[in-house]
This record gives C-alpha cells, structure tokens and sequence, in this order.
C-alpha cells in the first residue's frame, strides 16, 4: 500500500468512527414511535450518508467528485430538515436539476452515460477528466470497503465476546 | 452466536487460520481496554485513540480475505453455511432484496477480493513495464541505445509521462540515425508504435521529420504528423484527446480486476460493474453496522426508562459477557431475557438489539426447516438449532415469545 492510500485509511478511518459514534450514541431517534424495520433502515442509511462523507472529506476537495458528493450530501441534509417526511422529494426540485441532468448523461453513448450516472458529479464531466475521476473514486471506494469491512468485523466480534 | 462460530472456524475449516487468532486476540485486548472505560461514552478516549485506530487497520490489513465475506453476503445465506468464508456473514441478509444483477456482480469481482488484489497494483505496473520494455529492445535493435528505453516510454503512457516526451523523442532519434522512427507513434496505444509501420516510410520522412524534431526540441509544441494524416489543429487536438482517453484507460485497468480486456466498450463496461460492486458492498457493509444495539439492552437490565444513557452502558454489557462467555447457553438465556423484556417496550429496539448480536427473529417452521437442512450437511449438531454457520443464528426461544 502506498504512503498517500495508507494517509488516506488513516483519515478516513478516523471521520467514519467518529460519525458512527455520533449516530449510535444519542439517538433521539428511537424515542419516537417507528416500525422495527425502519428504524433500523434509516440507521443504515445514515451510515452509509456517513460513509460517504468521511470519505469525501478524507479525500481532499481537490477532486471534482469530493466535491460533487459533498454538495449533493449538503443538499439532502437541508432538504431533510426541511420536510416532513424525509423520504418526500419536493418535484419542483426533482423536475429541474436532477432529471436534465440525468437525461443528458443517459443520452450519451450507453457507457459512458451509466459510467457519469455512477461516479459523482460525473455528468459535468467531459470524458478524460471522467476517467481520472473514475481511477481516483475506484481507490477511494476500495480503501472505504476495505475499513468498514475492518469496523463491522470488529464490532460483531466484540458484541458478541 | 459469532464466537462459538469463529472458534469452529479457526479449527480447521478456514484457511487463513494465523490470522484468526491474532485477530480475535487484538480484539480482546481492545475489549479489556474499554472495559476499564466504561463510564465514558463509547469512544476511544483520546488515550487510546490511535490504538484503536491501529486495531482496525491491522485488522484491515490483515485479512483482506475477509472482504470476501460481503460479496457472500449478496449470495444465497443458505448456500454458503458449511464453507468457511461465511463465518464472517453477519445477519443482514434479511435485508438485501436479492437481485440478479447484485449477485453477478459480487460472483465476478469476489476472487478478486479474496487474493487481496488491490495490493498487487504496483507490482503488476512494473512487470507490466519490464516486458515491455524487454519487447521493444529486441525489436528496436537499430535504435541508439538511448532512443529505445524513451521510445517504449512513448509507446505505452501510464498516468506519469508527461506528453513533452512524445516531442523530444524525435530529437534523440532523428540524432541517432534516423533508421528507426518509432518515436514518431507519439504514445500511440501499446505496439501500434510505427516501428513496424514507418521504417518502411520514413525515408522520405526522415528530413522532414528531423526538421520537425528541431523545432520540437526548442520547445515549441508543433507536432509532426504521421504520413497520411492531416496536420490541421481540430485532428491534432482530437488525436491528442483520444491518447489522453487512452491513457487515462491505462490506468484504470490496473485499479480494476479482470482488466485483460483489450476492447475499450468492454473495458468501460468493466469498470462500470466494478463501481457499482464497490457501491452495493458499501451499501451492504452500512446495513450491518453494529455497535449502537448493545446500547439499549443494558438499560432494560439496569432497569433504566430512559434510553438516553445508551452510550455509557455498551460497555458494561460487553464488560460482563466475558463472564458468561464460557457456554453459549447462558449468554443465549440472557439475550432471550432481554429480547423479551424489549419487546414489551418497543419492538423496534428489540430488532435493533438482535441485530447487533447478529441474531434474527423469525418463524418456527422456517426455523425447523432450516435446522433440519443443516442437519444434513454438518455432521456436528448438537447446539445446531442455536447456531448455524455464524450467519443466521436460530433461537429456540422464539417458540416461546412469538406473538
């Protein structure tokens, strides 16, 4: 492993204990009345928000898809706060941004559309700068497993010592 | 229940078995350092912060094989109960719907996880780059000495050459003779460089092109174009794109396992469905993060309403469980006990603790079935009915508290 991916599991190691410690610790969430499986759904899906954050973050702004997926992660943040039903999407947000932009990416030749779909901010991108994303993300992706492959192993061997 | 599981495992089924022990016994010395800390929330406090840190990533490191274990969640939780890599399973396959493409997937890239592959990049690189290289100097025998190791350079860019050597090559080559042009492929993708092609034309070239390498060893970046292609800035501009593309492929084929693939529609495909096999893992890994349920069990035990003191009590319930851990009846009752009293209170929270023990509620016919299906296939049975594999756990006491 080199010396930056070894800085980089360090950093993001250290991100992601720190929001899991956060979203285990004082959840005010399971005082409410909720269905078994969703609140065990919705902790899941902060993890994995959590996940990706610490990542972007350990990676460095200096990378358009960090960059991306903390505006996009910053945006769902606002709108969650905002409505009453965190699973409703305002459509006149839907209708604008996301859809066009969705559309152009799946009007490009099929591959390179599902590949710009698939990476973060990949839309904007032109095809070179798509790949190097592409190689850098992939990286970032593989350290992430790995960690929280790491963590997860960990913690259900502790809990059930 | 997970221990009972790992220790079978360790015993012979599994293969990477000396990290196993190492494994569990780091584990446990984190376990005995946060039982002296159990009156703090659950956080490494800053004292041991960086152990902990150097835990997870030792393990990390460790036992890349164990990544492996994701992949096998996606697939059928049944099949896998007698191979070894599903003692690492945790219970969420409750959750995943399954889904044809997701077990693809997971089927394609899991060899590729178990061999740890990532590590291998900057060997492959260099092996790549020694047979390369060793390729063209036999065929580039004509070539000044210097010329040949700059040529292959040329010829086949990884993401650090920089594009000024596509230019002062020419001049090394128009210096060494001018016999060979290979120089003149500038970083055409692998052994299309035109030593097979230009020698052939290059005489007539071989003035013009010197010419050219003059000027491109000033540093003016004018390129020379092959014989038979326009000079004009929109082709240059595209040619130069396309090499940065390919390129830019390169070296994501060393990122990406099963990148034999020479056909760059099927290259893209490929890294395509290694992105969203990343993807799904992480999906799945977040599903099966634990740590939060033991929170809430302890507060039933201690008699506590209030669920807000989650954070101060993990630790005294993994404190005490070392006492009972020496038969895995004890431990069960008392998880049964204290699922059942959670389930008066909240069956979301009982679902929450019982996940974070890697434990699962369900039906008794499906459990006798199941029971009965491993029966067949492990010849050691006796606690069978309490444990299986390490990836579902069946209870008996469900018979008891079901609704």
């Amino acid at each position: 492993m080199s010396a930056t991916t070894e800085q980089l599991e360090r950093n993001f190691t250290h991100r992601f204990l720190t929001s899991l410690r956060r979203i285990n610790s004082p959840d005010s969430k399971t005082t409410t009345t909720h269905a078994a499986g969703l609140v065990i759904r919705r902790r899941s899906l902060r993890i994995k928000r959590a996940a990706y954050s610490s990542m972007a973050r350990a990676a460095g702004s200096h990378r358009a898809w960090t960059r991306a997926l903390l505006s996009r992660a910053r945006s769902q943040r606002r709108r969650q706060q905002h409505d009453v039903h965190p699973n409703y999407i305002p459509p006149a947000q839907r209708r604008k941004s996301s859809v066009k932009r969705a559309a152009a990416a799946g009007r490009e030749m099929g591959r390179a559309g599902k590949l710009r779909g698939l990476v973060p901010g990949g839309s904007r991108m032109e095809m070179g700068q798509l790949l190097e994303e592409t190689a850098h993300y992939v990286q970032c992706l593989a350290v992430q497993v790995r960690v929280m492959q790491a963590v997860a192993d960990h913690f259900s061997s502790s809990s059930s010592m | 229940m997970q221990p009972c599981s790992r220790e079978m495992a360790a015993g012979g089924l599994n293969s990477p078995t000396t990290t196993t022990p190492s494994h569990q016994f780091q584990l446990h010395d984190l376990h005995q350092i946060h039982g002296g800390h159990h009156t703090h929330h659950f956080d490494p406090s800053s004292a041991s912060a960086d152990d902990f840190l150097d835990q997870i990533l030792s393990s990390a490191a460790s036992s890349p094989w164990s990544s492996a274990a994701a992949a096998d969640l996606i697939k059928s939780p049944w099949a896998d109960l007698a191979a070894g890599d599903s003692t690492h399973d945790d219970n969420n396959n409750g959750f995943f719907n399954d889904d044809p493409a997701a077990i693809n997937l997971a089927s394609k890239f899991r060899h590729h996880q178990i061999n740890g592959g990532d590590t291998n990049n900057n060997h492959n690189n260099d092996n790549k780059m020694m047979l390369q290289q060793q390729l063209l100097m036999a065929s580039a025998a004509a070539a000044a000495g210097d010329g040949a190791p700059l040529s292959l350079f040329n010829g086949f860019g990884s993401g650090s050459i920089q594009p000024q050597q596509h230019f002062h090559h020419p001049a090394t080559q128009g210096a060494g003779g001018g016999a060979m042009q290979p120089g003149q492929s500038f970083g055409a993708g692998g052994g299309q460089s035109g030593a097979a092609a230009s020698p052939g034309k290059s005489q007539p070239q071989a003035s013009g092109s010197t010419g050219g390498a003059a000027t491109a060893s000033q540093g003016k970046p004018r390129v020379r174009a092959r014989r038979g292609q326009a000079t004009d800035p929109h082709s240059i501009a595209e040619r130069l794109r396309r090499e940065r593309i390919a390129e830019r492929m390169k070296s994501l084929q060393e990122l990406v396992p099963n990148a034999n693939k020479t056909d760059k529609a099927s290259m893209l495909d490929e890294i395509i469905d290694y992105v969203k096999f990343l993807q799904l893992q992480v999906k799945v890994l977040s599903m099966s993060r634990l740590g939060g349920a033991g929170a809430i069990a302890p507060l039933v035990t201690n008699d506590m309403s209030s669920e807000g003191g989650g954070g101060d009590c993990i630790q005294a319930n993994g404190g005490s469980n070392p006492a009972n851990g020496g038969g895995s009846e004890s431990s069960m009752t008392m998880t049964e006990q204290q699922v059942a009293k959670l389930m008066e209170e909240d069956m979301g929270s009982a679902m929450q603790y019982l996940q974070g023990k890697g434990l699962c509620l369900m039906p008794i016919s499906l459990a006798t079935a199941i029971s009965t299906a491993t029966c067949r296939n492990q010849p050691s049975s006796p606690n069978l009915s309490v444990l299986t594999g390490g990836d579902v756990a069946v209870k008996d006491s469900t018979s008891a508290t079901k609704p």
